[in-house]
């Protein structure tokens, strides 16, 4: 097992390690159990033993934030030899598996129910002056699979008290803690000024993070790209361009002209013109978005390009019309995401989206 | 019992009351918590699993359980987030205008539903055990965890307060609680809260059922629909008694009363129904056609003529529409001449 720990060790004579979860740029994360609540746990402890001080402090602002879209700090310890947090353990996978390897792009459904949620939490986080910092999809954990049962934002590893940071660079304090930017975020999802003056980073930075990661579910690409050329883009905060298939198909288009225009607010250069984690909270309340359940199925017959069927295991076939079709129009075999309803003699799917093909 | 070294005191404790709150501060998470003693060595394994399921809720409106300490003696301890805060006492509740005593009724049944959510039953709903915090956010506490309990302990009558308590707790024989006392005392705390009198029925041993005019010199009496599922709250039968995610969504939908809007696409084109544009009439292909009505609450089908059908069922007027529906015009032996319109509502959110 990887880290420092082995199956079976009992740490702080309390968590008991029963698997190696993964590790972050900063820290290793086991499922333990804890003893004492008779429960499962993510237990972390930093990777460097020089940054036990801003992991205790991490833990102190994270475990201010109650809400049931961010994944709770539980504990913190220290034993003779590390440091350890404790938080929820969610069941699941992050939004990077859940949804963007498995589909080609999210319809606006389900990303406006995932912009909502991830608004809430959010909002609760900056209420108690804590900042993300690192938003990106492989720090927000779902469960339930298609379902989105949870959505939770997790990993506020390098969140910090926002006060404190503005406070902190005020005083020209030199505190490692942001000097490396690449470290701090992953590039594609950061603010400009996270990129150029990793110090004077505010709440409004996570609010661009969060704009590009929806921008990333309803289009299928990152909005300035990857890489150094990114780096560039974002500097520059040139409104990304959003593909036009995202309001071309009129059963989508009120949704997405709705979601590109809070995006849009997010990309604003000077952070105190995008919007409050509230606002953002407040717009999200706006846009009327259906939550049915998800079902996975292949297209079997498509007739004159307009109209076919999904099979699927769970159910009798499902027809489906091109029209309620988001991204690519699937062909015969491709596999596919849908939601139904019942129509008489067979259930009628809205929306369906491709899933991306194993060919 | 010892308390671990990581907590220090402050020297605070909670007035009133027979169980030991006092006060401390984790040194781990730097904040103040509560930690609340449970002598009853009797049913302990009842009390642990209680708080367990306490600890998996997130509510913003039910103070928070942090953890379990088990002493050396095997006493158990809670620890319970700290609200710096104030009561929800008799001049709170009098200066509240109708718009904030339905917001905060909003919260107490959010906090019920939250907590019913993890099927714990509070047992103890009463303006005496909710605080503003200092973002007037309502936080409920004192859940009924230190009270001897257990089956046996329920047979032997009255626990409870009066007046909040529900009939069913006054019978003799074996009582066992379901989430509908929570929901009897809720509907009575309403009453207090929205500037209504503790009847002589709600405190008579055992309780008689209330007058039907119960809360009409009450806050709230401009919302009929609202007075009418609270009122259900009080029914002296608990199964009929409404769930209380019900009660909450009633109450949200009155307090944001305008604030919604649905969203209605149909052969490639898009209406808003909301404040501004609240009435949308649709035709599909001379199949039928009907209309869709915003009164501020609800939205409504209306002028239904010809072959209309709500998620497969045969619609009426007066339906009301439910979020996610799907209007079919046009009846399943038509094929290819029917049309569907997808029916979406948005979900706003009661801001305090």
């Amino acid at each position: 097992m990887n880290g420092p720990y082995d199956l079976d060790d009992v740490i702080g004579d309390r968590y008991r390690i029963k698997g190696f979860v993964g590790e972050g740029g900063m820290q290793f994360v086991y499922r333990a159990e804890d003893l004492i609540l008779q429960r499962d746990v993510a237990l972390k402890t930093p990777k460097i033993l020089s940054a036990e001080k801003r992991f205790k402090r991490s833990a102190i602002v994270s475990a201010q934030i109650n809400h049931p879209n961010v994944a709770k700090t539980l504990d913190y310890f220290e034993t003779t030899s590390r440091a350890h947090l404790i938080e929820e353990l969610i069941d699941g996978e992050d939004l990077y598996k859940c949804l963007l390897e498995r589909l080609d792009c999210i319809d606006p459904y389900m990303a406006a129910k995932v912009f909502h949620h991830l608004a809430k939490g959010l909002a609760a986080s900056h209420h108690a002056g804590v900042l993300h910092r690192d938003l990106k999809p492989t720090n927000i954990m779902v469960g339930g699979g298609l379902q989105l049962t949870s959505i939770k934002i997790t990993d506020f590893g390098i969140a910090k008290m926002a006060n404190k940071e503005i406070e902190d660079a005020a005083l020209g304090g030199t505190d490692t803690i942001s000097a490396s930017a690449t470290a701090v975020g992953a590039l594609p999802y950061m603010s400009p000024e996270a990129i150029e003056f990793p110090l004077e980073v505010t709440l409004k930075s996570d609010i661009w993070s969060i704009g590009a990661m929806i921008y990333e579910l309803i289009s299928g690409t990152k909005p300035f790209g990857q890489g150094l050329k990114a780096a560039h883009s974002i500097i520059e905060a040139k409104m990304p361009v959003f593909p036009e298939f995202l309001t071309s198909n009129p059963q989508f288009s009120p949704i997405n002209s709705k979601l590109k225009e809070i995006i849009a607010s997010c990309f604003a250069k000077d952070p105190n013109s995008r919007p409050s984690a509230d606002a953002l909270v407040a717009e999200c309340s706006k846009i009327c978005y259906p939550t049915a359940p998800r079902f996975t199925g292949t297209i079997k017959a498509v007739q004159y390009g307009a109209f076919g069927f999904i099979s699927s295991k769970q159910m009798s076939d499902t027809f489906f019309h091109m029209q309620s079709v988001y991204g690519r129009r699937p062909a015969e075999g491709d596999q596919v995401i849908f939601s139904k309803f019942s129509g008489g003699k067979a259930d009628r799917a809205h929306p369906v989206v491709c899933a991306k093909q194993t060919k | 019992m010892i308390i671990p070294t990581r907590y220090e005191p402050t020297g605070g404790e909670n007035s009133g009351g027979s169980a030991d709150i006092l006060h401390y501060i984790d040194t781990h998470l730097s904040r103040t918590v509560a930690i609340k003693k449970i002598r009853d060595q009797n049913d302990k394994n009842r009390i642990f699993d209680e708080i367990k399921s306490l600890l998996t809720l997130r509510s913003k409106h039910v103070v928070q359980i942090f953890d379990i300490i088990i002493g050396t003696d095997n006493e158990i301890g809670i620890i319970m987030e700290f609200i710096h805060g104030r009561d929800l006492d008799h001049d709170t509740i009098q200066n509240l205008d109708p718009k904030e005593c339905l917001k905060l009724l909003w919260q107490i049944a959010s906090g019920i539903s939250d907590i019913h959510a993890v099927d714990f039953i509070h047992r103890d709903i009463k303006p005496e055990n909710m605080k503003l915090d200092n973002e007037n956010v309502l936080k409920i506490f004192d859940f009924g965890l230190a009270r001897e309990s257990g089956a046996k302990a329920e047979t032997t009558g009255f626990k409870g307060t009066p007046g909040y308590a529900a009939p069913e707790l006054f019978r003799h024989g074996t009582v066992s609680f379901t989430k509908a006392v929570d929901t009897y005392a809720f509907g009575v705390a309403c009453l207090i809260i929205a500037g209504g009198q503790m009847s002589k029925e709600l405190l008579h041993f055992p309780p008689l059922p209330a007058a039907n005019s119960i809360f009409s010199s009450t806050k709230i009496v401009e919302h009929p629909e609202l007075t009418a599922i609270l009122f259900k709250c009080l029914d002296h039968v608990p199964e009929n008694r409404p769930a209380m995610p019900l009660v909450r969504d009633t109450i949200s939908k009155h307090v944001l009363k305008g604030q919604h809007q649905a969203l209605i696409v149909m052969n490639g084109k898009h209406y808003y129904i909301n404040t501004q544009n609240p009435r949308a009439t649709l035709t599909g292909n001379s199949l039928g056609r009907f209309s869709i009505i915003y009164d501020g609450i609800n939205f409504t089908l209306n002028n239904i003529t010809g072959e209309v059908f709500i998620n497969a069922r045969e619609a009426t007027d007066g339906l009301i529409l439910p979020g996610s529906s799907v209007v079919a015009i046009g009846a399943e032996s038509r094929g290819a001449q029917r049309s569907y319109a997808t029916f979406d509502i948005s979900n706003p959110e009661v801001t305090l």
